[in-house]
């Protein structure tokens, strides 16, 4: 379990998407044939440190989705999760050490060592 | 969504009232204790059977789509696999991998679990359970005042199981579930907390649970209560919820691997205790202790100036000074016959308990 190190700051009112993790997302729609999706980001029960993050490709958003245009794709994140969620930013770390995906959250106050659990 | 029921009241109250029973209030629930000879009732769960009174422990309804999925994702055990009518034991641990509860998991039907526990306090496993369920379709109640739990032990229990549900109970012994068409609108028997001997639990609707208890008595089975099942747990090395289960130790120290997937991926606190099991840095183990007369559980144990530990239990039959007791000991002092001193005294390790051995 490591501590979260500080970040640059991203308005609480939203997550933001790097331009990297965006072209990442779309090339997996591409890969799976879908022209028109969005990203669920979303937050579950579990992972080592109780909570961990849910990355997903869907066609729209659901009602109670806040929906946020990043980089040029749409983010869609349950109201509910996005509590846990906001100011975070979302990246893809390539390359033989890569992480894929990875989320800098400033409500972690506890991060796992592989990245995908957090507690707040 | 969670609904707490707590209550002083259990579902026995009622029907244990002319049973000759004594309650004292434990963890501010009223608990039967005794039916005035302890030193009996502690023989008869070695010779005979006992038919006991569990209603001041911890039921919980956990239904929904995702629960079972929650709680495999949230527990050490794997539990992915569970089917309906099958049963499976697992550990809630904290983020640094400490215990919070021990429970079964009992699969009803799809989307519909009953969560069993030694605990007499509910709320820590309802809340730990509680606070990770963010968008899953799950909801907790705590039926414990709902749903009595009658528990049959000793060697004779499975006689007695079997004549009173008319169950297979070998279907039982295996690890299934059995709905019994007995007692006005049916029972569940299962086996009981997997740590006890020749333990079976009946689980009815509180109105009923008399029913089940006088059943057990017609059929030879004698009323037994906390205090000389505390004796046998103790005397036998199983760790208890409270005593032994609770967020001071971790689930190796407890000698819980039974219940560990080291397999199966996260879960909360994973990373802490496959850390442990890797490297070999369980510290203490879960001992079993011979104690004089005097000794306390909560006593801190020492060899020399070193700390050694601590005693977590400590029971004593009527007419009997020296106690059956349990406590952590640290790695270098669990060889048997190891003399430590809690305070004045001097302490003798018995032997590393096994919870599982029994």
């Amino acid at each position: 379990m490591t501590t979260a190190t500080p970040q640059p700051r991203v308005p609480i009112n939203t997550i933001q998407v790097t331009e990297k993790a965006a072209g990442k997302v779309r090339e997996f729609a591409q890969k799976d044939g879908k022209d028109a999706f969005g990203l669920k980001v979303a937050v579950q029960g579990g992972g080592c440190s109780g909570l961990q993050y849910v990355l997903e490709l869907v066609d729209g958003p659901e009602d109670s989705d806040k929906v946020i245009a990043e980089n040029g794709i749409e983010v869609y994140v349950p109201k509910r999760a996005f509590v846990f969620l906001a100011g975070t930013v979302l990246d893809f770390s390539d390359g033989l050490n890569g992480r894929g995906f990875e989320f800098r959250n400033p409500n972690a106050k506890r991060t796992c060592g592989c990245g995908d659990s957090f507690s707040v | 969504m969670t609904t707490a029921n707590q209550s002083t009241e259990t579902s026995s109250t009622k029907f244990l009232r002319d049973s000759g029973v004594e309650y004292e209030a434990i963890g501010g629930k009223p608990v039967a204790v005794s039916f005035g000879d302890v030193r009996a009732e502690y023989e008869t769960l070695g010779n005979r059977a006992a038919v006991v009174d569990l209603s001041h422990t911890t039921r919980v309804m956990h239904t929904g789509r995702d629960a079972l999925d929650l709680l495999n994702r949230l527990t050490t055990n794997d539990l992915g696999g569970l089917h309906v009518a099958e049963v499976a034991t697992t550990v809630l641990t904290s983020e640094i991998g400490r215990v919070i509860d021990v429970f079964q998991v009992v699969c009803l039907r799809p989307g519909r679990l009953m969560l069993i526990s030694e605990s007499i306090d509910s709320k820590p496993l309802i809340e730990n359970i509680d606070k990770y369920t963010i968008l899953e379709d799950a909801d907790l109640e705590d039926v414990s005042s709902q749903i009595a739990r009658v528990g049959i032990r000793g060697p004779q229990a499975r006689a007695v199981a079997g004549e009173i549900t008319e169950a297979d109970v070998s279907s039982v012994d295996a690890g299934e579930v059995r709905y019994v068409p007995a007692f006005g609108d049916g029972a569940i028997l299962l086996k009981g907390n997997p740590l006890v001997p020749d333990g079976y639990d009946v689980l009815i609707p509180a109105e009923a649970a008399g029913q089940v208890w006088e059943a057990a008595v017609n059929a030879g089975a004698v009323p037994v209560g906390h205090h000389a099942l505390e004796h046998a747990r103790i005397e036998v090395g199983i760790p208890g919820a409270g005593t032994e289960l609770n967020d001071r130790v971790n689930p190796l120290e407890a000698g819980l691997e039974e219940f560990v997937s080291f397999t199966k991926g996260c879960y909360v606190g994973q990373e802490v205790i496959a850390r442990l099991d890797t490297y070999d840095k369980v510290q203490r183990r879960l001992i079993r202790l011979d104690a004089p007369e005097g000794v306390e559980s909560g006593e801190l144990l020492e060899s020399g100036t070193r700390s050694a530990g601590w005693v977590s239990s400590v029971s004593r039959l009527p007419s009997n000074g020296r106690a059956a007791a349990l406590g952590y000991v640290r790695k270098a002092f669990l060889k048997p016959g190891t003399v430590l001193r809690a305070g004045s005294r001097e302490v003798t390790v018995v032997e590393t308990a096994s919870p599982g051995a029994h």
